[in-house]
């Protein structure tokens, strides 16, 4: 018989542990058949010798397996199978993350949100306006709900064939917590006002589940020195002042 | 003296209970999948609509459009909604819903929504109720023709 | 030479370890040694006991450097254990008590 054979025979009967378990105790056994040929080679025995002695001393394998098989009887498999549920959610999840579209374009979408927060909207930057004569950078945020709305900028200018002049405000809105869902309603429920209560429009946007952008604009007379953002939503309202920039002198 | 614990069962299956939460926490908010429980869905179906939170009225399951399909009825102060949950590969998921804006000062408040599967159609008029005089409600189906487009009525009778 | 079944054979090894933590090998040389020899068992069968030991928690496993340089498991006497180790120590002495007195011919002064 080989060691392994002998270890083999020993974890035979070794059902109620787990196979990290099991190695465990081989590992023991052979570190202790180990320790006792070491002492024997000291001693002057022969190699082959001393391993058959060695075996023989520690006693029949398939004994020593059923006495150890017999400590682990009683044995609360509770933790075991607790830890094995969490493996096999652990896995499922990791297979729906990879077999979600969403999975390759998510860490842009939360990156999105987690940017909204404080993206700089660029001088210049318009949706609808063909001129810009005046632009100003804003950082209005304003909670709404769960969510949160920010204004990042307003620009003065006119659009193409247009004699009067527009005041166009750039809006995001997102949730109040990183990579969280926004109310598609927000922005949608938001018109903005001059200073005389008449409404603009909405000059579209783009948004996906976590963050929203759109801008909006109103026609506006010289001398006028703000806009509002009205928002109207199952009850509630909010007015938000938002200034224009000055006139360049 | 280089010394190691053996680990032993229970410590080994909280550890894995423990990774098993956070990846729960983590792809359930960033991958907005895997969810466990269709209420969870109910709630991302509010965010979108932004009611805040509403409680359950009823809910139904409608196996003509999946197996797994329930349809929520929910509402608060402000609003009332129905919404379209289902159970896919991904966990409890959420479709197209509707909400109703409830806050004026109508006695009644009504929408319908529909949805089809194959040769099967549902269709859900639902509503709220706010003048304490209105004891029943007629509610009126009318189908026209493809071309005219489909229609439907509801009326309340008071007494 | 003839192997001696031991009865008994938890005691011996709770009694061992209360002294210092030891791994498998340990205990058979150790065992051998302070018994002049008379106990020396078929060495696979101290692993049940000490694995029977461990999941009562009586004893604890740990792995560590042996002096011979190469890493083994060490068992450790918890204070469980060593409530064990009192009991079944006064059970033997009950019984070799007992044993003795009817050797002796008879029921004589308690064993102190």
């Amino acid at each position: 018989m080989t060691r392994r054979e002998f270890t083999d025979q020993v974890l035979l009967p070794l059902t109620r542990l787990t196979w990290e378990e099991r190695e465990a105790v081989r590992r023991e056994l052979e570190e202790h058949l180990e320790d006792r040929m070491e002492s024997m080679l000291e001693r002057g025995w022969e190699p082959e010798l001393a391993e058959e002695r060695c075996l023989e001393s520690m006693g029949d394998p398939a004994e020593i397996g059923r006495e150890m098989a017999k400590q682990y009887r009683s044995r609360d498999q509770g933790w075991l199978w607790l830890g094995r549920a969490a493996v096999a959610l652990t896995a499922v999840l990791c297979l729906q993350a990879v077999l979600s579209l969403e999975f390759f374009y998510t860490w842009k979408y939360v990156w999105d949100s987690v940017d909204a927060r404080t993206i700089y909207v660029p001088e210049g930057w318009t949706e609808i306006l063909d001129t810009v004569e005046l632009s100003m950078a804003l950082d209005i945020c304003v909670p709404v709900g769960n969510d949160v709305l920010r204004a990042a900028r307003v620009n003065v200018g006119r659009e193409k064939n247009c004699d009067r002049r527009r005041a166009e405000v750039v809006l995001f809105s997102y949730d109040r917590i990183p990579g969280g869902v926004v109310s598609t309603n927000l922005l949608g429920s938001i018109t903005v006002e001059n200073q005389r209560g008449e409404q603009g429009q909405s000059a579209g946007g783009w948004g996906h589940y976590r963050v929203e952008r759109t801008a909006q604009y109103v026609e506006i007379e010289s001398g006028d020195i703000y806009v509002t953002l009205v928002y109207k939503w199952l009850g509630k309202t909010l007015r938000v002042q938002v200034p224009l920039p000055e006139e360049a002198s | 003296m280089k010394r190691r614990i053996l680990s032993d069962q229970k410590r080994k299956a909280l550890r894995r209970v423990l990774i098993a939460a956070a990846a729960l926490v983590l792809i359930n908010h960033f991958l907005m999948i895997g969810l466990l429980f269709p209420f969870q869905a109910l709630r991302r179906c509010e965010e979108r609509a932004g009611t805040g939170r509403t409680s359950v009225v009823c809910r139904e399951r409608a196996k003509e459009i999946g197996w797994s399909c329930l349809i929520y009825l929910t509402g608060n102060e402000n609003a009332t909604m129905l919404s379209n949950i289902s159970l896919g590969p991904l966990g409890w998921g959420e479709g197209e819903g509707l909400v109703l804006d409830c806050s004026g000062d109508a006695p009644l408040h009504g929408g319908w929504w529909s949805a089809s599967r194959e040769e099967r159609f549902v269709l859900y008029v639902f509503g709220r109720v706010d003048d304490a005089d209105i004891a029943r409600l007629e509610v009126r189906l009318q189908y026209k023709d493809w071309d005219a487009g489909g229609g439907n009525a509801a009326r309340p009778s008071p007494g | 030479m003839k192997k001696q079944t031991i009865e008994h054979t938890r005691l011996l090894v709770l009694s061992l370890l209360e002294g210092r933590d030891m791994y498998g090998y340990q205990i058979i040389v150790e065992l051998a040694r302070r018994s002049n020899r008379t106990f020396e068992m078929k060495e696979g069968t101290l692993y049940p006991v000490l694995h029977g030991l461990e999941q009562e928690g009586f004893v604890e496993a740990y792995r560590q450097e042996a002096p011979t340089g190469r890493e083994r498991k060490y068992y450790h006497l918890t204070r469980k254990g060593q409530g064990a180790l009192r009991e079944e120590e006064a059970a033997w002495k009950r019984y070799s008590g007992a044993v003795n007195d009817v050797l002796r011919g008879g029921a004589e002064a308690e064993p102190v």
